[in-house]
């Protein structure tokens, strides 16, 4: 499986429909453990944590893929997660940015760049214009 | 000049160097004028807003590109981005991954994805462990 298919299928498997034990069958816990990627075993236990955290407050989640490039062993997307949100199933849409390398159809590193900030906003943890707000120099607390 | 050889320039250029004129050097206004940018891309007016407002909370501003692909007129990087607090001189660390598409060496679409939250919790913008915070329901404001 080329490096790009497994971050599709990645996609599909983990977060669509919310296959949770799939987490282990796309890393390489093995890479983790010898330490082949510093962190990378933590940042599975965080995904562990973290997946059905975001699935709460989410319904219908549907990932497209609007841009996608590979080479050799490294793969990149730019995504856009489609969902209902949760307290009354109103559309919303967070954007990202996610890149891994694999081995042997494994992914032993991935870089998550998704706008947070953007989603906090669309479940209202945080304030509309947060980073307006930060970088004018109010403190959220 | 490649995809990454405009982003690497783009970086130093306005973000080390705080050339804000060059904004406009490597943006191709005409096609964003004429709508060649979705929704998702940032705008001309973003960077000319942002740019500045970034570079007042922090100093000595440094970007590696750590990984980069290129696929015809698409370009991507995963840049870190090292800094200092302007407040009280501490090191910060971000991270992003950014694709441009460019056309007769000019940027007329970028994607961009920075870590931002945790970039305003470095500098006590936002609390620490605001993801955990907003994810177990917490409301920031």
């Amino acid at each position: 499986m080329t490096s790009l298919k497994v971050l599709k299928s990645y996609l599909t498997q983990v977060w669509e429909n919310q296959n949770l034990t799939a987490i282990d069958v796309y890393f390489d816990k093995q890479s983790a453990t010898t330490g082949i990627t510093s962190d990378f075993e933590a940042q599975i236990q965080d995904f562990h944590a973290l997946v059905p955290a975001f699935l709460h407050f989410q319904r219908n989640l549907k990932v497209e893929i609007i841009h996608a490039m590979e080479q050799g062993n490294q793969a990149w997307a730019l995504v856009a997660v489609k969902s209902c949100r949760a307290s009354d199933m109103h559309p919303i849409e967070t954007t990202g940015q996610i890149r891994i390398e694999t081995q042997n159809g494994k992914i032993i590193r991935m870089d998550n760049h998704v706008d947070m900030i953007g989603f906090f906003e669309k479940i209202d943890a945080l304030p509309p214009n947060t980073v307006a707000l930060c970088l004018s120099g109010e403190i959220l607390s | 000049m490649t995809g990454v050889e405009i982003l690497q320039a783009w970086y130093e250029r306005v973000w080390e160097q705080a050339d804000l004129n060059a904004v406009a050097e490597y943006f191709d206004i005409n096609a964003m004028a004429n709508g060649l940018m979705s929704d998702l891309a940032a705008e001309l007016e973003d960077f000319q807003t942002i740019v500045p407002a970034v570079l007042r909370l922090v100093r000595n501003v440094k970007i590696n590109i750590t990984h980069s692909m290129e696929d015809g007129d698409k370009a991507w990087a995963l840049v870190e981005i090292h800094a200092q607090n302007a407040e009280n001189m501490a090191q910060v660390v971000c991270s992003g991954q950014v694709m441009i598409k460019t056309k007769d060496n000019k940027i007329i679409e970028a994607y961009n994805h920075f870590d931002f939250l945790g970039f305003f919790e470095q500098l006590g913008f936002l609390p620490p462990n605001t993801i955990a915070l907003c994810l177990s329901g917490e409301k920031l404001s």
